[in-house]
C-alpha cells in the first residue's frame, strides 16, 4: 500500500488561480482600463489625458493587482504538486511547471508597476512619457508570453504521460494548454502593428490571446480539484 | 473489421480542431478586410505567383498522399514500407519550404513586406503562421519515422502514426483554403 | 501512483475508401482546374466561386481519404464538416457581397 500523499494546503493554493484571474480582471482590466487597452495609434494626448483623469482608480487597480500577482505562482506550484503524482517528483517537467508559473508572476508584477508609475504623478509627466510607460507595460506583458508557455507545455506534456486508465487531468485539457502556449507566439507580430487584428488591442493579440489563457485557469482548477480528491483516495 | 473506431488520438484531434478554428477566424478577418477594400486586395492578389502557389499545393497534396499510404501500410503490418513512405512524405514536403522561401524572398526583394498594405500583412502573417505549422509537421514526420523502428506495441505505434498523420493532413487542408483565398479569388 | 494502465487501442480498423493514388489524382486535378479558372478561362465570379467549392470538395476528400474520418466518427466527423461548411459559407458570402 503506498504512503498517503499530504495534500494539506493544496486546495487553498488551487483557489489562488481563479482568485488571481478575478482580481486581475477587475483591477488591471476594469480599474486600469486595460480590457481592452488603448490601440497603439491612440494619440499620446488622449492616453495621458485618461491617466490624469483616472489616476486614482488606476493606482488602486494596479496596487491590488500587484499584491495578488503571486497568487498565480502559488496556483502554479499547486498544479506542479498534482503533476508529481503523474511523473517522478524531481522530473524536470515538474520543475519547469513551477518555474514557468513563477516567471509569469514576475511578468505580471513588472508591467503593472509601469502602469502604476504612469498614474503616480501624471500631471508632472509629458504626454509622450505617459504613452511610453503605457507602451512599455504592454510590450512586456505581451512579449513575455514564452514564460507562461513553458509552464503550459510542461504541464501538458507531463499530464499526457499519465498511464492511468482515466488520467488525472483529461487529455483534451492537456492538449488545450499546449495549444494555448503555442498560440501565444502570435504576440511576436504585435509590435509591428498600430491598429487592426494584430495590434495589442486587436481581436487576435488581445481578445483571443487573453481569453484563451484566462479561460484555461478556472477550467484547469476545476479538474485539479477532482484530481486532488482522487489522489487522496489512492 | 470495424470502421467505427476513430483514428488517432482524441487529444491531438482537440488540438487540431482548435487550430482549425483559429484559422477559420483568420479567413473571416481576411474576408472582411477584402470586403472593405476590394481593389487593394485584387491588386495584391495580382502580384502573387499563381504557379508557385499551385506548386505549393501539389507538394503538400503529394506529401499527404505518402502520409496516407504510410498509415495504410502500417495498418497492414508493413512497418518497413510505412517508414519508407514517411521518409518520402518528409522529402517531398520539404520542397514546400524551398518554394515558400523563393516566394517570400521575391516579394521582399521587390520591397513588398509585412507592412506594405493590409493584403500583404495578412498574406505574410497567415502564410507565416501556416509555415510554422508546417515546420512542426516536419518534426512530427521525423519523430514518426523514428517510431516506426522502435520496439513498441503495434497498436500504440499505429495510434501515434494516425495522430501525427492527422496533424500533417491539417497542414495540407489549411493550405488548400489559403491558396483559394489568397491566390484564386479574382475580383469581378 | 496508480498502477492502472490505459487499454491499448485495437488494430482492427480497416479503411474501405479510395486507393491513395486516386485521391491524389482527384485532388491534383481539382487544384489545376482552380488555377486555370483563375487565369481567365471563365468569368471572375464563376472562377472564384468554383475555386471555393473545389477547395471544399478537396478538403472533404482529405477528411475522408487521407484522415479516414467519416460522419459516423462522432462528434469529430460532424464537427469537421460543420467547420468546412462554415468557412466555405464565409468565403462565398463575403465574395458575393463585395
Amino acid at each position: 500500500m503506498q504512503d498517503k500523499v499530504d495534500t494539506r494546503y493544496w486546495r487553498f493554493c488551487l483557489w489562488m488561480g481563479p482568485l488571481f484571474i478575478a482580481v486581475f480582471f477587475v483591477c488591471w482590466g476594469i480599474l486600469g482600463d486595460n480590457f481592452p487597452p488603448f490601440a497603439p495609434d491612440t494619440p499620446a494626448a488622449e492616453v495621458a489625458g485618461w491617466f490624469r483623469g483616472n489616476a486614482g482608480s488606476v493606482r488602486l487597480g494596479m496596487v491590488v493587482a500587484m499584491t495578488f500577482a503571486p497568487a498565480y505562482g502559488v496556483w502554479g506550484y499547486a498544479l506542479a504538486k498534482i503533476l508529481e503524482q503523474t511523473i517522478e517528483k524531481d522530473s524536470i517537467l515538474v520543475q519547469l511547471a513551477r518555474v514557468g508559473a513563477a516567471w509569469t508572476t514576475i511578468t505580471v508584477l513588472v508591467p503593472t508597476s509601469f502602469w502604476l508609475t504612469a498614474a503616480f504623478r501624471p500631471e508632472a509627466l509629458p504626454d509622450w512619457a505617459i504613452q511610453m510607460l503605457y507602451d512599455m507595460a504592454w510590450l512586456l506583458i505581451d512579449l513575455a508570453y514564452a514564460v507562461t508557455s513553458v509552464q503550459m507545455f510542461a504541464l501538458g506534456v507531463g499530464w499526457l504521460s499519465d498511464k492511468r486508465a482515466v488520467p488525472l487531468i483529461p487529455k483534451w485539457l492537456s492538449w488545450y494548454g499546449i495549444w494555448v502556449g503555442f498560440m501565444f507566439v502570435a504576440e511576436c507580430i504585435m509590435p509591428y502593428f498600430r491598429n487592426g487584428a494584430f495590434a495589442r488591442s486587436g481581436v487576435l493579440n488581445f481578445w483571443i490571446e487573453f481569453l484563451i489563457w484566462m479561460g484555461w485557469v478556472p477550467v484547469l482548477t476545476l479538474y485539479a480539484f477532482r484530481a486532488v480528491r482522487r489522489i487522496e483516495a489512492q | 473489421m470495424s470502421r467505427s473506431e476513430q483514428p488517432g488520438d482524441s487529444g491531438v484531434w482537440f488540438f487540431i480542431f482548435a487550430d482549425m478554428c483559429t484559422f477559420a477566424l483568420f479567413f473571416l478577418i481576411f474576408s472582411l478586410g477584402r470586403m472593405a477594400q476590394p481593389a487593394l486586395y485584387e491588386a495584391g492578389r495580382a502580384q502573387l505567383d499563381l504557379m508557385l502557389g499551385l506548386a505549393n499545393t501539389l507538394i503538400l497534396l503529394t506529401s499527404g498522399a505518402f502520409m496516407a499510404h504510410a498509415t495504410r501500410q502500417a495498418r497492414g503490418g508493413n512497418w518497413t514500407g510505412a517508414r519508407r513512405s514517411l521518409l518520402t512524405a518528409l522529402v517531398v514536403g520539404s520542397a514546400f519550404a524551398l518554394t515558400k522561401a523563393v516566394e517570400w524572398a521575391t516579394k521582399l526583394n521587390h520591397g513588398i513586406g509585412l507592412t506594405t498594405n493590409e493584403f500583404f500583412t495578412y498574406y505574410f502573417v497567415f502564410t507565416g503562421v501556416h509555415f510554422l505549422h508546417f515546420l512542426i509537421g516536419m518534426v512530427v514526420l521525423g519523430v514518426l519515422i523514428g517510431r516506426c523502428r522502435r520496439d513498441l506495441p503495434q497498436a500504440d505505434r499505429l495510434r501515434w502514426l494516425e495522430a501525427g498523420g492527422a496533424y500533417w493532413h491539417m497542414v495540407d487542408l489549411l493550405w488548400i483554403v489559403l491558396f483559394a483565398m489568397l491566390y484564386l479569388q479574382r475580383a469581378a | 501512483m496508480s498502477a492502472e494502465r490505459s487499454p491499448a487501442p485495437s488494430v482492427t480498423r480497416a479503411h474501405a475508401g479510395w486507393p491513395v493514388w486516386l485521391a491524389w489524382l482527384v485532388l491534383a486535378a481539382a487544384s489545376v482546374a482552380g488555377v486555370l479558372m483563375a487565369e481567365g478561362l471563365v468569368p471572375a465570379r464563376v472562377a472564384a466561386s468554383l475555386a471555393f467549392v473545389l477547395a471544399a470538395l478537396k478538403i472533404r476528400i482529405v477528411f475522408s481519404q487521407y484522415m479516414e474520418l467519416g460522419w459516423h466518427h462522432r462528434p469529430l466527423g460532424p464537427l469537421l464538416d460543420a467547420w468546412l461548411v462554415a468557412i466555405t459559407a464565409i468565403l462565398l458570402l463575403t465574395y458575393w457581397l463585395t
